[in-house]
């Protein structure tokens, strides 16, 4: 018996629509008016066969009564779940639940991913001077590190955008180096000029088993077009494009590149100095070459009741995701895990029943060059009970939580000091500074208290000092364990 | 539900870290830090990775100080007493625990400041050992070499040293 899942290569978990789509797709390739090769016809009929079955529901029930099991190759990616107690309590208040969930690639891979990377770069007026001459030579320097069949295109923008250098590939690079040179710096700041521009340029070189990303990198406000900007990137999502952004200095709005990135699952990074950049887009083109898939999708469903307060990706690049589902979670390197943190909010109504489903989806992705997607279905359900779970929390999400608290309590004092509770903020602000020292940060702890005196004396937080804790605690977040803890295990005396 | 020892802030049941004020409130399962003194803080913490199995480490420890000021948790295991204080040079008896990474001497801490006992399964019990600035205990001061009884969550000071115990096993 032929097996009709994978004729029209689908998961035996495929939804209608799946498997409807799937068959359009290859109809349209195999018409017998169409196709080119011999065999295809045949290929044609059998493929009509295993729709006629599996679009209806019956027929399709029959069939995988008989199907025998699958045969059971390893999986080559993982998914780990980890949850902060095994029970509901049944009270009749509001009760937090955590759930971290990790993804990790086990099979060995080689393949080294192909680019095709736009970068846009801000050249307002605001970046006249040594600023820019840094960036410039940042680029020009990152460069080298492009191989000869990776796909680039530089895109310079102020109030317009202009094309210094259009998708091509890296060997006629020597003429782009002294456009490069050539670029100066005027007009305001409109971003979405630039991305758009960009984004039509790694539109052109699209192709699904290449990291398709733009690069957007910035040190201003941009006014009027945020909107035009996050429609954007949900359109560059939906084709499989990234954006990830670089802030440069003190004066770009963060929580707009937070979002711009998180909405295709790409990163958003803080460079205090310009020398800075060369490192990080050095980081973010490591990771580039690294990665196993790019369109790691989590869909879910959460029942009446359960709200959630926040996601979290905290490995490989720390970035708070949208809370709605289907949610982009960027891409799944083959050497690093991805990991994410949820919040539940669990309100006493949701907890009728002897159990609660708390989340019901799938985490799906297709690993680069291959066609065939993998899903984890996903079921996270608890019982609900009338004693505590006794058990303590698993150590990996206590780390981890114990880490994203100190940015927690970030976000908590900007808010505090934007609605004007200077005395909260201060008070916020203070508690992180004694964190921060416990884990010898000295440095950003002294930041905190600086900010702490400016914010009574002045009545606000600098936009300089504000990037610098938030970027300092969100660094800690994603910081390596085993390197970093065996410092900070160390006395601190 | 959960009153955080420190701020007194109200969280919500299964909140494992303080809204308020980033307060650990719950100990973690293998909390690998079981430092006795200062220099072997990381030959212990090597051994334990290496040797114990995160379950066994569980069902040892009896009791977990939790420093407050700094958030750091020292598990106690294996044996069911253990005198508290900060090591110097020069100095006859060592204390069992050196406080001396979290600012002991700042705060007031003697060089054998107190002593904690594990009497039976669920009776810990806190002893000063006649320290210059004093133990206290929910706020009031202890007599020296009388033996007070602990309970979960209890915050005691050496001097001015906050130390949280946690009971394991309760």
């Amino acid at each position: 018996m032929p097996d009709y899942y994978e004729l029209l290569g689908v998961p035996r978990d495929a939804t209608p629509e799946e498997i409807r789509k799937a068959y359009i797709a290859l109809v349209r390739r195999l018409h017998p008016d169409r196709n080119r090769y011999p065999g295809e016809t045949e290929l044609f009929l059998e493929v009509q066969q295993a729709y006629e079955v599996l679009s209806d529901p019956q027929r399709r029930a029959e069939y995988d009564a008989q199907l025998p099991p699958p045969v059971q190759a390893p999986s080559p990616v993982n998914l780990s779940t980890y949850f902060s107690r095994n029970t509901l309590l049944k009270i009749s208040e509001t009760q937090l639940l955590y759930v971290l969930l990790e993804l990790g690639v086990t099979a060995e891979s080689q393949s080294r991913a192909l680019l095709n990377v736009a970068l846009a770069i801000d050249r307002s007026t605001s970046m006249q001077g040594e600023k820019l001459e840094t960036v410039k030579k940042a680029i020009i320097d990152w460069m080298d590190a492009l191989n000869a069949e990776d796909l680039y295109s530089i895109v310079a923008f102020s109030d317009r955008a202009e094309v210094i250098q259009p998708s091509t590939l890296y060997r006629h690079a020597q003429r782009t180096r002294s456009r490069i040179y050539a670029m100066q710096a005027s007009g305001g700041t409109e971003i979405y000029q630039g991305l758009r521009a960009a984004y039509e340029e790694v539109l052109r070189g699209y192709a699904p088993e290449r990291l398709n990303h733009v690069i957007l990198l910035t040190d201003g406000h941009t006014y009027g077009d945020e909107q035009a900007c996050l429609e954007l990137a949900e359109e560059a999502a939906e084709k499989g494009i990234l954006i990830s952004a670089l802030g440069l200095g003190s004066d770009w709005n963060d929580s707009f590149l937070d979002r711009l990135a998180s909405r295709t699952g790409g990163s958003a990074h803080f460079a205090a100095s310009a020398e800075e950049i060369v490192r990080l887009l050095n980081h973010l083109f490591q990771q580039f070459r690294q990665t196993y898939a790019e369109d790691t999708l989590f869909e879910f469903q959460i029942p009446e009741g359960v709200e959630i307060s926040y996601i979290f990706r905290l490995h490989p690049e720390t970035l708070p995701l949208a809370t709605q589902s289907p949610l982009r979670l960027g891409p799944l390197l083959s050497q690093e895990p991805l990991v994410w943190l949820m919040e539940f909010r669990i309100a006493p109504q949701a907890l009728r029943k002897d159990h609660l489903d708390v989340l019901q989806g799938k985490v799906s992705l297709t690993p680069l060059g291959s066609h065939a997607p993998l899903s984890f279905p996903l079921r996270l359900r608890f019982p609900v009970s009338g004693e505590p779970d006794p058990s303590p929390p698993p150590a990996i999400l206590v780390k981890a939580l114990s880490r994203l608290t100190l940015y927690r309590l970030q976000e908590q004092a900007q808010q505090q000091a934007q609605s004007g509770n200077y005395a909260r903020a201060t008070r916020t602000l203070h508690y992180l500074a004694s964190h921060l020292i416990g884990q010898g940060e000295r440095s950003l702890a002294r930041t905190v208290l600086l900010e702490a005196e400016r914010l009574q004396r002045e009545g606000k937080l600098s936009e300089e000092g504000k990037k610098i804790v938030k970027y300092g605690t969100r660094a800690l977040v994603t910081s390596n364990d085993r390197e970093k803890g065996r410092e900070k295990d160390a006395p601190v005396s | 539900m959960p009153l955080c020892p420190n701020c007194q802030h109200h969280n919500p049941v299964g909140a494992l870290f303080c809204q308020e004020c980033g307060l650990q409130l719950v100990a973690s399962e293998a909390t690998v830090t079981q430092n006795i003194r200062t220099d072997q803080i990381r030959n212990s913490v090597a051994e334990l990775q290496q040797v114990a199995s995160p379950q066994r480490i569980v069902t040892t420890t009896w009791l977990t100080l939790h420093l407050l000021d700094t958030g750091h948790l020292l598990p106690l295991a294996e044996r069911s007493e253990f005198t508290l204080g900060r090591v110097t040079e020069n100095q006859p008896i060592l204390p069992d625990i050196d406080l001396t990474p979290y600012q002991a001497h700042a705060h007031g801490v003697s060089r054998l400041h107190a002593l904690l006992r594990r009497k039976s399964e669920n009776v810990i019990v806190i002893m000063d050992l006649g320290s210059s600035n004093g133990t206290y205990l929910k706020g009031q001061r202890l007599e020296p070499h009388r033996e007070y009884p602990l309970s979960h969550g209890d915050v005691i000071a050496l001097g001015k040293l906050k130390i949280q115990v946690l009971f394991r096993g309760r």
